[in-house]
């Protein structure tokens, strides 16, 4: 049987040319054809590189004129100068909510008996309109007379009876929350409460202004804290006025600009669409139509004009300026001679006076800007492209000036990918080193197959299992007393970094491992074998002789595990917290707790809405251009790598 | 003969596409807001396909731009929209000589949300504002627990990302702490198991577990005070021209009939007729 099927010797070595089509001087027979559609294949993969390229590039390479016409228009037209203010009036919010906290705090503290009033009476309010709004309604729609009058009574009835099943102890509880401090409700808080709730019901859910006014009663026995607090609190107010004139003026010029240049681009791609249309049909009408109406928007601005107005403001600026910054330090003086008793308080005085060091800093840098600033000065490309890399706000779909600033988003993904690489890295690597040098043949029967098999999960299941499961593990994990000492514990956003890297880094690690694996896989046999003739055990030829030997490999393998884990979109989409503003670093390791945005998250996000071919939908392709440009050198420096270990081997 | 077969072949293939076609003719494609689209068309879609089993209708939900992006290129019957058709959009429908059709679909409250252990019961709009621009970042600055705010936001493809800017922010930006979720499924959940978070959702989320709604300017968020609450906005439906055949009585059952407003109003919405009632009867008092 064996012997018939065993095909002759002759007919076995004897490779027959067949004979194909001749066609221009080509050979076209079925091994050419095979051979033709294999290499076909290979250069239609580099054919749609090279298109992904253009198209990247296309898309992208109109932003930096584009941008540059924007900003020109910003500074035209003032908007530069009303952001020079108003950085300086952020920079006054950040601190004045700090200092505003300790008063609060310390008014609690000392005071909190005064305040109880306010929460009691909230929650009766609360009360009184889950269950008698429709008594309320009634008595509202009765016209006046005696009718109303009896009316009212029994409203005030029913009042007292539902506010009366609400438990003392429970309204204590409710009250603790906000001021931890109390201990009872006196009676005679709850009269007031109660008062005012009634009046709140009779009054067509009015609030009565008393309520509003307790807290400012209580604010004057603060002495001279709240003195301080008061001071601080107007030192802004004329820098705040003069914001407010500028960006006012401002903003019309330059969204009168805006729109001008947004119609004439309109009707100019109208007009070229009206020049193949037939004049009569009913398209080429509604197209000539639309033109006349954009044409009647666009109205002429006297730039220059308009901008008498703002540079009037320009000149009270430093004045403004230094009074804040004097007025809150008389504030910060004031504060010196308070009496503050409580320590968070303190903490949150301490924390002000460094922001309050920054803010100086702020506002003589734009002081400066300002005094320098010139709305003819031209904006140059490099001006765009230094916008676009360095600039610290990512703000898009804003009624005022859209800001694109990539330094929120490659913060917010390098630091990811460092967090993920962080854990990644010794885990993967260790892996393989296990795999590849102590693992029986049947541990890494399924150890190996297993790693990989991660690759398989798609990322979006991977994300929403992060958002579902792992947040929550990640948030109660860190509310557990002893692993307070854990940089970033506890964890307020549930969204953040670390639970991001943590996803990323079970994302990278089959990339990792199988390719660490491979690289010590191929160091040679001799290695291993002199190194253990020479009378090293398994564990020091592993570790001084075969990592060493694969060490580029490993390298390549971690540098390609971190371009996986830059170019992730969907889980940190999912779970990073999509928050675009740089990382708080002066918090060293505890800015693992915080929510950042990304590259891929803002280009996943934002394009949904962009209409192609505007300034926003350009820079998310600049975005994109920028992550394939890291992603290109990640790899090529890997290639590079590898190509010189099998160089050498 | 050769040439006569091949004729039938043709023929037949033309008349089985023409089938095809026809069959196609009675779906109906529905894309743009989330809003819209998550919960209230879907369950509009189900009980208008009991009375009419022949149709398709196809929902894709992503964002109120989607809806005209959509529609000017022919991929869509039906757009649903949480705000008002932008003017570079409606040059997009000029430039193919289409025109755009507004239907109210229904009108809606933003409800602001926070955590159900949150103790603040309201909000005034300036608070709001300070909350969602950034200057307050405490909650005791609001009568509240001490712990600093977290802010969740819809993010920029979303209609009501803008009409909230619009609504209880006087259009000024958002502060660059606020973290942009995916709908407002997200910043439920988010809301709901951050003690010190904050977010706006539709009102037609605004019932779920372990958050709740706070008064805005001391006006609850509910369909009898619509006309008093200081963030009620319009949703719409747009059509490529006015509709006809099975979209037109699609949309008047969807805006018009008995049962949709049923539906509407389960699912949290107020139905245009009760609002505009209700609109109607505050003016008149006044």
């Amino acid at each position: 049987m064996a012997k018939k099927n065993q095909p002759n010797l002759s007919e076995r070595v004897s490779f027959k040319r067949k004979r194909g089509v001749q066609l221009m001087g080509l050979n076209l027979n079925a091994d050419g054809a095979v051979k033709g559609f294999f290499g076909g294949n290979a250069y239609l993969a580099i054919l749609f590189l090279f298109f992904i390229c253009i198209f990247l590039f296309k898309s992208a390479i109109g932003f930096i004129p584009g941008y540059r016409t924007e900003l020109s228009e910003a500074r035209i037209s003032g908007v530069e100068a009303a952001n020079h203010v108003n950085y300086q009036l952020t920079g006054y919010d950040a601190l004045y909510t700090k200092v505003n906290q300790a008063f609060i705090n310390e008014r609690r503290a000392r005071f909190g008996a005064l305040e109880t009033v306010v929460p009691i009476y909230e929650e009766l309010e609360s009360i009184i309109d889950d269950q008698l709004e429709n008594e309320v309604d009634e008595y509202t729609e009765l016209d006046e007379g005696p009718e109303k009058e009896s009316a009212a009574i029994t409203l005030k009835e029913s009042v007292r009876k539902v506010c009366a099943t609400l438990p003392r102890s429970k309204l204590l509880e409710e009250i603790q929350v906000r001021l931890p401090e109390t201990e009872e409700i006196s009676e005679d808080s709850y009269t007031r409460a109660l008062i005012f709730a009634e009046q709140y019901a009779l009054n067509e859910y009015e609030t009565p202004d008393e309520v509003n006014r307790i807290p400012s009663m209580i604010n004057e026995q603060m002495g001279s804290f709240f003195k301080a607090i008061d001071t601080i609190k107007q030192s802004d107010d004329e820098l705040r006025q003069i914001y407010v004139m500028i960006e006012k003026q401002a903003l019309t010029t330059y969204q009168t600009i805006f729109n001008n240049r947004t119609n004439q681009e309109s009707i100019d791609v109208l007009s070229k669409d009206l020049e193949s249309l037939e004049s009569e049909s009913k398209r080429a009408v509604a197209i000539q139509e639309r033109i006349d109406k954009l044409r009647s928007k666009i109205v002429e601005v006297d730039t220059d004009e308009n901008i008498k107005l703002v540079y009037a403001e320009i000149k009270k600026h430093d004045e403004a300026a230094d009074k804040m910054i004097s007025e809150f330090q008389a504030g910060v003086d004031l504060l010196a001679k308070a009496e503050i008793q409580t320590e968070k308080s303190e903490i949150l005085i301490k924390e002000s006076s460094r922001l309050f060091d920054e803010l100086k800093e702020i506002s003589s840098d734009r002081k400066a800007l300002l005094t320098e600033w010139n709305h003819q000065k031209p904006v140059t490309i490099w001006d765009s492209i230094t916008a676009f890399f360095f600039g610290a706000d990512w703000k898009t779909g804003s009624n005022r000036q859209s800001l694109y600033g990539l330094v929120p988003l490659f913060t917010g993904s390098l630091l990811i990918s460092v967090v993920a690489m962080f854990f990644a890295v010794p885990l993967a690597i260790g892996a393989a080193i296990y795999v590849n040098q102590f693992a029986t043949k049947r541990e890494a029967g399924f150890l190996k197959p297993g790693i990989e098999f991660i690759q398989a999960i798609p990322s979006v299941v991977l994300g929403l299992f992060g958002v579902l499961v792992v947040a929550g593990l990640l948030q109660g994990l860190s509310n557990v007393g002893w692993l307070s000492w854990i940089p970033g514990f506890p964890i307020q956003d549930r969204l953040n970094v670390l639970l991001a890297g943590l996803l990323l880094a079970f994302m990278a690690c089959p990339t990792i491992f199988t390719l660490a694996e491979d690289a010590l896989n191929n160091v040679p046999k001799a290695y291993t074998e002199a190194s253990l003739a020479m009378g090293a055990n398994k564990l020091q030829t592993a570790l001084r002789i075969v990592v060493p030997a694969s060490l580029s490999g490993i390298v390549a393998a971690v540098m390609l595990g971190f371009g996986r884990v830059i170019g992730e979109t969907m889980v940190v989409l999912l779970v990073a917290g999509n928050k675009a503003r740089i990382p708080d670093l002066s918090k060293g390791l505890g800015v693992m707790g915080e929510s950042v945005h990304t590259m891929t998250g803002i280009i996943a996000q934002e394009y949904g809405e962009v209409e192609p071919g505007v300034l926003h939908w350009k820079a998310l392709f600049m975005v994109g251009l920028v992550l394939f440009l890291i992603s290109l050198c990640i790899n090529s420096v890997c290639q590079r790598i590898i190509a010189k270990r099998s160089n050498k081997n | 003969m050769k040439i006569k077969t091949l004729k039938t072949v043709v023929t037949s293939l033309f008349s089985s596409l023409a089938m095809i076609s026809s069959a196609a003719a009675e779906k109906i494609e529905i894309k743009g807001s989330d809003t819209l689209g998550a919960k209230l068309v879907p369950q509009l879609k189900a009980e208008y396909l009991k009375t009419n089993p022949s149709l398709t209708i196809d929902i894709l939900a992503q964002g109120s731009g989607h809806a005209f992006s959509n529609l000017v290129a022919g991929t869509a019957n039906i757009g649903m929209s949480s705000r008002k058709v932008k003017d570079k959009e409606l040059d997009n429908f000029a430039s193919k000589g289409k025109k755009l059709v507004e239907h109210i679909a229904a009108y809606d409250m933003i409800a602001v949300i926070v955590n159900e252990k949150n103790p603040i019961k309201k909000l005034s709009l300036t608070q709001i504002e300070g909350i969602f621009t950034g200057s307050i970042t405490d909650w005791s600055e609001v009568g509240g627990k001490a712990g600093s705010i977290s802010v969740y936001t819809r993010n920029t493809s979303s209609g009501t990302y803008k009409s909230f800017s619009g609504l209880a922010m006087s259009k000024k930006d958002y502060g660059d702490k606020c973290q942009k979720l995916e709908g407002n499924q997200p910043i439920c959940t988010e809301v709901s198991k951050n003690e010190n978070g904050i977010g706006y959702v539709g009102l037609a989320y605004a019932d779920g577990d372990n958050y709740k709604t706070v008064k805005v300017d001391g006006v609850s968020p509910k369909i009898s005070k619509i006309s008093k609450y200081p963030l009620a906005r319009k949703l719409y439906y747009y059509t490529v021209g006015e509709p006809e055949g099975e979209v037109a009585k699609l949309l008047t059952w969807m805006t018009q009939s008995e049962e949709a407003n049923e539906i509407v109003a389960k699912i949290g919405f107020v139905p245009t007729p009760v609002a505009a009632a209700a609109i109607k009867k505050d003016a008149e008092t006044e």
